[in-house]
């Protein structure tokens, strides 16, 4: 049975080894008409196009690259599954493809059939796309196409998928494809005899340099030296990008420009997002009439969508500059130079890719996990992943650091990186508890394969960046949104239907101070009387009351909300870290996302939440207890910050780290772990912090 | 005259190898996930190989299968640990 429905519509898969240029081809039929989405029960994603020409419907799937079918990878046992039609893509259905397009990389030719061979024993309608044929006509490899698809029973089609060449015959011939007429040896050790036996008689070396030449026969540039051969171009760049110490320097240097590029060249969409997102709450505001509705629809909704797509920037130049990176065959490498310093903590050099994204969002990081192969690494990654300083975090280390360093830059900048470093190494210690306990056993040793350097193609990283940035809005937006309406609710209910009695008290000073009245009254602990004081002055006073009054009014509403509740009864949980019931508030709000810390305290302490505004934050720092003791001491702010560090604050990141792992028990250790490891190490920065004044 | 006589073949660990060396290998001693993977990735028995690198890691160009010896574009990095366990004979 074919997938083929009523409406014609016809499954074509797509299959190939990694490097291949399988989604570079998949990219250049669909466009930007793919969606990415899971396979059933796994985290295994597989981008699918429904496209449509006069031939009729057709839906392309690209299937995970894998090097064998028989291997014991999920990889494999998904490609298996769906070639048995017995899996499908969600919201596609499973049944046998209407064709199977292998594609193989033609200057790699020998190892890729035998994939293809493995194919072909499955009797499905199957043809071959020769890629990088432009490759391989300046390697000086000729290869008999008529000879390959009569030796494979099928039809064979050279193309170029970044250039284009070629590939407009690709889906006619999906259309028409027929089950092979040749079934290769079942068994390993024969597949690879014939793949080799096809190989020797299709490609001959021809061009610049050589002879014409059959492939099969001995290679003089080979058999006349002294088993040494020389360096290629991409030797000579790997001795730079591989050395163990120039190496790690390049590729620091390289991380410190994307880190540039996400935090600089992203702020400026950021900005304008900011901006949008703030015209328009302020519009709402003014449009909707006063009441729950506007409330939800201003506070809630427009706020939990601004507070997600603010990031979007970061996002789509994150995995921009990755897709290039990992399309020039550099990334490979720096996953080869980080395994050696993850191995010894029990993480492999895959975990250097979701390391890296999660400096940017940990949504993206623990998602990109799924390159990990082997399961008990890849948990280890997810598990440690939010550890790396996000961005997210950026705007609570200012407000710490601000006030801890106000006058000095070099100091300000060392607390910086002593927070990334922190991160860093809570991760690589957490990563070797969890491979000596629950995770018992070593990391799998690394064994990737190192594509060769390429130019990267704008247009694949364009794609990918497209598909990235609306799967995080689809997947992480939704999440985020529905936390922050929940977080809303509790941060604004119960209203305050009354003006609070401070506020009360204060509203009336003001009102007297304005109109003179010869009155005696108590302001900051100073006896005056309005009627003795000039009307400038008057003027000045009664606006501070007023702004005095509408702070007392915040913070009796947040105090009253379940959130302010909340923060009162925790407060003593709290209070060996040096936090009152404001920080304690501040500490929980922002569960729904870590910066939410610092507009929250921005409500608690002065009643705006315009934390941008640099006299708020100043009044942030100033702010008192109810005891009029300053909120901010230095061992608070040290213990702050290391909690900020350490903490796993992020509901949305929780969510994903139970999808990806499969359980939720796994986000309830993380939340356990990370949440208690911050608790113990922000008492002792306080304790220690406080003993040295 | 002394007539040069040609090196028999030698047996070597990858790990201690040298860049640029040719070998055919002729042991994979590793567990079976990871010898299933790189004989997947065409690093396998038979397989003629280049050098590119040693250490952490250790890099290798495979540039043949069993019986020809093409010039397939395929380089393999292999951490140390696996490297000690694959062996080739060079001059083969």
């Amino acid at each position: 049975m074919t997938t083929t429905d009523a409406t014609g519509l016809r499954h074509v898969v797509f299959l190939g080894n990694p490097n291949t240029g399988k989604t570079t081809l998949f990219n250049r039929l669909s466009g930007l008409k793919a969606k990415t989405s899971n396979f059933p029960g796994t985290t295994q994603e597989s981008r699918t196009a429904h496209l449509h020409d006069a031939e009729g419907p057709l839906a392309i799937i690209d299937l995970p690259g894998v090097y064998s079918l028989e291997l014991d990878m999920s990889e494999a046992s998904i490609c298996r599954e769906v070639l048995a039609g017995r899996l499908a893509p969600t919201g596609e259905r499973a049944g046998d493809p209407d064709a199977v397009l292998v594609v193989v990389d033609s200057t790699n030719l020998a190892r890729n059939l035998i994939l293809v061979g493995e194919v072909l024993r499955r009797r499905l309608p199957t043809i071959v796309a020769l890629n990088m044929m432009d490759l391989a006509d300046r390697e000086g490899l000729a290869i008999d196409t008529d000879q390959l698809a009569e030796r494979l029973g099928c039809p064979v089609l050279p193309i170029a998928a970044r250039s284009g060449r070629g590939t407009d015959r690709i889906l006619p011939a999906a259309r028409r494809a027929t089950i092979p007429n040749h079934t290769p040896p079942g068994t390993r050790e024969g597949l690879e005899a014939w793949a080799d036996e096809v190989y020797a008689a299709v490609v001959r070396r021809v061009g610049a340099g050589h002879a014409d030449d059959h492939a099969g026969a001995p290679h003089a540039a080979h058999d006349d030296h002294d088993d040494r051969t020389m360096p290629d171009l991409t030797d000579r760049i790997d001795r730079v990008t591989m050395h163990p110490v120039f190496g790690p320097v390049l590729l620091l240097a390289v991380m410190a420009g994307l880190f540039w590029s996400i935090f600089s060249l992203a702020a400026y969409p950021m900005d304008g997002i900011d901006l949008i997102f703030g015209t328009l709450t302020e519009r709402l505001g003014n449009a909707l009439p006063e009441g729950i509705l506007s409330d939800l629809f201003v506070n809630g909704i427009v706020a939990g969508i601004g507070a997600t797509v603010i990031f979007l920037p970061q996002i789509c130049l994150l995995f921009f500059l990755l897709s290039l990176l990992e399309d020039t065959g550099y990334l490979a490498r720096g996953a080869m130079l980080v395994d050696r310093l993850l191995r010894p903590f029990g993480l492999p050099g895959h975990a250097f890719v979701p390391f890296l994204s999660s400096h940017a969002c940990a949504l993206p990081g623990i998602m990109s996990a799924r390159a990990v192969p082997d399961a008990r690494d890849r948990l280890a990654t997810i598990l440690v992943a939010p550890f790396m300083t996000c961005s997210a975090r950026l705007p609570v280390y200012i407000l710490l650091i601000t006030l801890l360093f106000r006058d000095s830059p070099v100091r300000a900048a060392l607390a910086f990186v002593g927070c990334y470093a922190l991160g860093i190494v809570a991760a690589l210690l957490s990563a070797l508890l969890a491979r000596r306990t629950i995770l018992r056993g070593q990391s799998r040793p690394m064994i990737l394969e190192l594509p060769t350097y390429k130019i990267p193609s704008l247009r694949t990283a364009l794609i990918t960046t497209a598909d990235r940035a609306w799967t995080f809005l689809k997947k992480a937006g939704t999440t985020i949104l529905g936390i922050c309406i929940v977080l809303w609710w509790l941060g604004s209910y119960p209203h305050l239907t009354q003006p609070s009695q401070t506020a009360t008290q204060l509203r009336e000073q003001a009102a007297e101070v304005r109109s003179a009245a010869d009155v005696a009254m108590v302001v900051e602990g100073s006896t005056i009387n309005p009627s003795a004081m000039p009307e400038a002055e008057r003027a000045s006073l009664a606006e501070t009351l007023d702004q005095r009054a509408e702070r007392a009014d915040a913070v009796a509403a947040q105090t009253q909300t379940f959130m302010g509740r909340l923060g009162r009864l925790v407060q003593p949980i709290f209070a060996p870290l040096g936090y009152d019931w404001q920080l304690s508030v501040g500490v929980l709000s922002s569960f729904a996302a870590r910066e939410v810390f610092v507009s929250t305290m921005a409500v608690v302490t002065t009643g705006s939440d315009d934390a941008e505004d640099e006299s708020i934050i100043s009044s942030v720092q100033n702010a008192t207890r109810d005891d009029g003791t300053p909120v901010f001491t230095r061992p608070v702010a040290w213990s702050l910050l290391v909690y900020y560090v350490l903490a796993m604050q992020c509901l949305p990141t929780l969510a994903v780290t139970a999808r990806e792992s499969g359980r939720a028990r796994w986000a309830l250790l993380q939340l356990a772990w990370m949440c208690g490891l911050a608790y113990a190490a922000a008492f002792v920065t306080y304790q220690i912090a406080s003993r040295l004044g | 005259m002394t007539l040069l006589a040609e090196a028999p073949p030698v047996s070597k660990q990858l790990s201690s190898c040298r860049p640029g060396d040719i070998g055919r290998v002729t042991q994979v001693d590793l567990p079976a996930p990871d010898a299933s993977m790189l004989r997947a990735m065409g690093l396998r028995v038979g397989a003629m190989v280049r050098i590119s690198r040693v250490g952490e890691p250790t890099v290798v160009e495979v540039i043949s299968g069993h019986e020809c010896r093409c010039h397939c574009r395929c380089r393999i990095g292999v951490a140390r640990s696996l490297a000690a366990a694959i062996t080739l004979t060079l001059g083969a």
